[in-house]
């Protein structure tokens, strides 16, 4: 079956959680405006023989779905049955694929993991899947950029994860990049940042000591335990997303695209993870502007270089220079190699 | 009311209505609409508003974005939002929740889902009702028990039946026994059973038979499918197929709601990231993920697939092919397929991203399917896993290539970032071998089928990097020769 299908549509959702919810509680239940309106969506005015249906008012050559009655102004279930929930064939496999992965062990205990894999098992022969880790190659940057789960950081992640969920504040041992240690931290947790690339987990907090966002990576921590619950969380969550939103830089970089050799497409893949938007100026050539965090202009960097030739800066200065320095050297380094051949030959 | 017919439809046939559309709109945005229909992305303008609209109903219309544009003479432009921090969620997944439907579906699904009972908590169907003696007996079936066919459309029928009975008897809507034959046809329903055990939502437990398929969460705990969920959102949301992931997320959230009666503020599955957030999240691949999955479907049945690929100038080429892997880089976030191409009789791994239309050919010359092996092999998916090893020894990252050959680069870090740039070097190192010379110096050595797959990794580097002269003199001379490029774009030399 297609993955696109119409049984995963949203209005199946949508009246399957309808009807479970009523049946288990009728005081859920809507009027047929109120149903009318959720289900019509933002603009108003789709489907609408399929709504007709719904509330029992289908024109004379169309069906109704009898699957609600009403009842006091309210629209009730008609069959007090339950719509039972099954997973697909494409969710089973998918999931049968995750549970294959030793990051699985990070978020369920081996009890849990060995119950779901023989409900898999019992439901069909997990070699009938589609999805197999054989028929993938995921082309890694390093052999290296393989995250080892070990028990402690088992231990050390479901205490993060935990503190997240609660609302609670942690104590963290952890040492930085250039070895120095910082001892029984108290930090209030916003989230943890996960890289793909690098297969590794960063906890994004805020130190009571500091008072600003901070990242330290997963690896870097030795200890970490569970605190009291942060008082008005929603204060502090609210506060923090103001202060990272600050660290957003108002001028973007403005780069010039010289659309040939596929330029433009490799540098719209590079830079899809920023905010970004694009105009084309003629001639071949288009500007992106870049949006981008304060932490971010050195990745920034790091990609125009990696563009090479294509790509020119031209706001603002400071990066522009940046740039045309490290250009320059780079330059330089093949001159001297060459004169150091000339002067070997 | 008369049906109107020219009425805005919001749900579509095929995906590959949006694809390219939203590809644009998050890729390479933005354009205003008169751009959009200059380019061949929508019809016309009419079609624009229709697209549009299709979009804001599909997602959180915030992050379709217009903006004005500093350019003089250009109306509104319109491209998607991308930020880590504003956009905690792949919203490209939920355009998947849109496929059309009939209402005769969501009857004829109805009827079926609620046909079936738990044995053990045996619920009446119709219990509210004061008197319901006009009903006979209802049917339904026992969740773990298989019915034949024939059963099974007498009891779906009759659920109908008797639910238009009780709607008549509550609200006085009288049922239309003329249009009950033409929904509930042999054909119709045959059709509708055989798509749900393709999906897997029914099994065929034996010739005819069917039964609703096993509970996976059965022996799950309440706060145990809460872990389950938490999992499979973190993996949905980095894994490089999501749709599956996405869906099975939306079934754990109804699952939670229908059997441990967790409270929600909303009918519609609402995605969340309470917990995560993801580093150069990329969401674009979510748009291909229907023709990922028919390439994965292909490769476990050995099939050869029949696909349009659009060229660089915008041309469509059809092809033929017989795939054996998925990749995925992660240098750009693109995905590729490796495999046998029947029209050049070479091997290859283009882009699925390029793919407009694609089908699994079941009635492809049988007789030419393996025509790349010497002789006859048994296990075909060993022979997969063979042939793209071979391919694929010594790429660097995807450039496929003939002959091998070493490259040689020297780094020299200044004291204060060696720590950071040396790792930075080793997680990028692909298959290439790293050696810290002292000093601040580190050499780097790999052997690779295509030296200028390297370029742009080097460039990133900056003046830290220089590739041997003496060893590779032509990668040496490329790379002098870009540098000189960029230093003319800035004006500094002629």
């Amino acid at each position: 079956m297609e993955l696109f299908n119409k049984y995963k549509n949203k209005n199946f959702t949508y009246l399957t959680n309808y009807i479970n919810a009523c049946i288990s509680d009728e005081s859920l239940a809507l009027t047929p405006d109120e149903l009318s309106v959720q289900l019509s969506g933002t603009s108003q005015s789709t489907f609408e023989e399929f709504i007709q249906a719904i509330l029992n008012r289908a024109d004379l050559d169309e069906n109704n779905a009898a699957l609600f009655y009403e009842n006091k102004g309210k629209m009730l279930p008609l069959r007090n049955i339950s719509v039972p929930i099954r997973a697909t064939i494409a969710e089973k496999a998918w999931l049968y694929y995750v549970l294959q992965n030793s990051k699985a062990d990070l978020f369920l205990h081996s009890g849990l993991k060995e119950r779901l894999l023989d409900a898999l098992s019992r439901d069909m022969d997990p070699g009938d899947y589609p999805l197999r880790p054989e028929y993938v190659d995921i082309r890694e940057l390093s052999p290296e950029n393989h995250l080892d789960i070990t028990p402690e950081l088992i231990d050390r992640f479901r205490t993060i994860v935990q503190a997240i969920r609660q609302h609670r504040k942690l104590t963290v041992t952890n040492h930085s990049y250039s070895g120095q240690v910082y001892s029984n931290q108290v930090v209030l947790p916003y989230k943890l940042e996960y890289s793909s690339q690098f297969d590794s987990f960063s906890l994004s907090c805020y130190p009571t000591e500091e008072k600003r966002p901070i990242k330290m990576n997963l690896s870097n921590i030795s200890s970490v335990s569970l605190g009291e619950k942060i008082e008005q969380y929603e204060v502090f969550l609210t506060e923090y997303e103001k202060q990272l939103s600050a660290l957003k830089v108002r001028q973007p970089v403005q780069i010039e695209i010289l659309n040939q050799n596929d330029a433009y497409d490799r540098c719209a893949y590079l830079f899809s993870s920023f905010d970004t938007y694009c105009y084309d100026k003629g001639n071949d050539k288009l500007i992106m502007n870049i949006y981008y965090y304060r932490f971010q202009a050195e990745e920034i960097i790091r990609n125009i270089l990696f563009l090479g030739h294509y790509v020119k800066v031209l706001s603002p200065k400071s990066i522009a220079d940046e740039v045309v320095r490290a250009i320059k050297a780079s330059y330089e380094n093949y001159e001297q190699d060459n004169d150091q051949a000339a002067f070997r030959s | 009311m008369a049906k109107n017919t020219h009425a805005f439809q919001n749900d579509i046939k095929h995906y590959d209505k949006i694809r390219d559309i939203l590809r644009y709109l998050y890729l390479y945005g933005s354009s205003s609409k008169e751009e959009l229909v200059e380019k061949g992305l929508v019809k016309s303008i009419s079609s624009f508003y229709d697209i549009r609209q299709r979009i804001e109903n599909y997602l959180d219309g915030e992050y379709l974005q217009e903006h004005k544009s500093s350019e003089k003479n250009t109306g509104k432009k319109f491209r998607f939002l991308y930020d880590p921090f504003r956009c905690p969620v792949n919203y490209l997944a939920e355009t998947y929740q849109n496929c059309s439907f009939v209402t005769d579906d969501i009857i004829f699904y109805f009827c079926l889902m609620q046909s079936f009972v738990d044995p053990d908590f045996p619920d009446e169907p119709y219990d509210y009702l004061e008197d319901s003696g006009f009903l006979g007996c209802p049917e339904s079936i026992d969740t773990d028990t298989d019915v034949a066919i024939t059963d099974l459309i007498t009891i779906i029928k009759s659920i109908y039946v008797s639910n238009q009975s009780v709607l008549q008897h509550l609200n006085d809507i009288m049922p239309d026994s003329e249009h009950n034959k033409k929904l509930f046809t042999w054909a119709r329903i045959r059709a509708r059973i055989a798509e749900l055990t393709s999906l897997g939502i029914l099994a065929e437990s034996g010739d005819g038979r069917y039964l609703l398929s096993s509970d996976i969460f059965a022996k799950i705990e309440a706060d145990e499918l809460s872990d389950v969920q938490l999992m499979t959102q973190f993996f949905y949301n980095c894994s490089f197929l999501t749709v599956p992931g996405f869906y099975l997320s939306s079934t754990i959230g109804q699952y939670s709601q229908a059997v441990y009666a967790k409270e929600t503020d909303c009918f519609f599955n609402k995605q969340e990231n309470p917990v995560f957030f993801y580093k150069n999240h990329r969401l674009q691949s979510v748009i291909d993920d229907d023709v990922t999955w028919t390439i994965l479907t292909a490769i476990h049945s050995a099939s050869v697939i029949h696909y349009s690929y659009r060229t660089k100038n915008g041309e469509l080429l059809q092809y033929d092919m017989l795939p054996m892997k998925v990749v995925i880089d992660r240098q750009y976030g693109r995905q590729y397929f490796f495999g046998y191409n029947y029209n050049s009789r070479k091997f290859y791994m283009p882009r699925i991203s390029s793919i407009a239309a694609i089908r699994i050919d079941p009635a492809f010359d049988k007789a030419r399917r393996y025509e790349f092996l010497h002789s006859p092999e048994a296990d075909i998916h060993a022979v997969y896993g063979r042939l793209y090893q071979e391919h694929i020894e010594n790429v660097w990252n995807i450039a496929l290539g003939d002959t091998v050959s070493k490259v040689i680069i020297h780094f020299t870090f200044p004291e204060r970032e060696y720590a950071k740039l040396l790792n930075r070097v080793k997680s990028a190192r692909h298959h290439g071998t790293v050696t810290e010379r002292g000093n601040g110096r580190v050499d780097f050595v790999v052997e690779t089928k295509n030296e200028l797959e390297l370029v742009p990794w080097i460039r990133s580097y900056g003046p830290y990097a220089v590739v041997d002269v003496q060893n590779n003199p032509e990668l040496a001379a490329k790379l002098k020769s870009d540098w000189k490029e960029a230093l003319k774009l800035y004006g500094i030399v002629q």
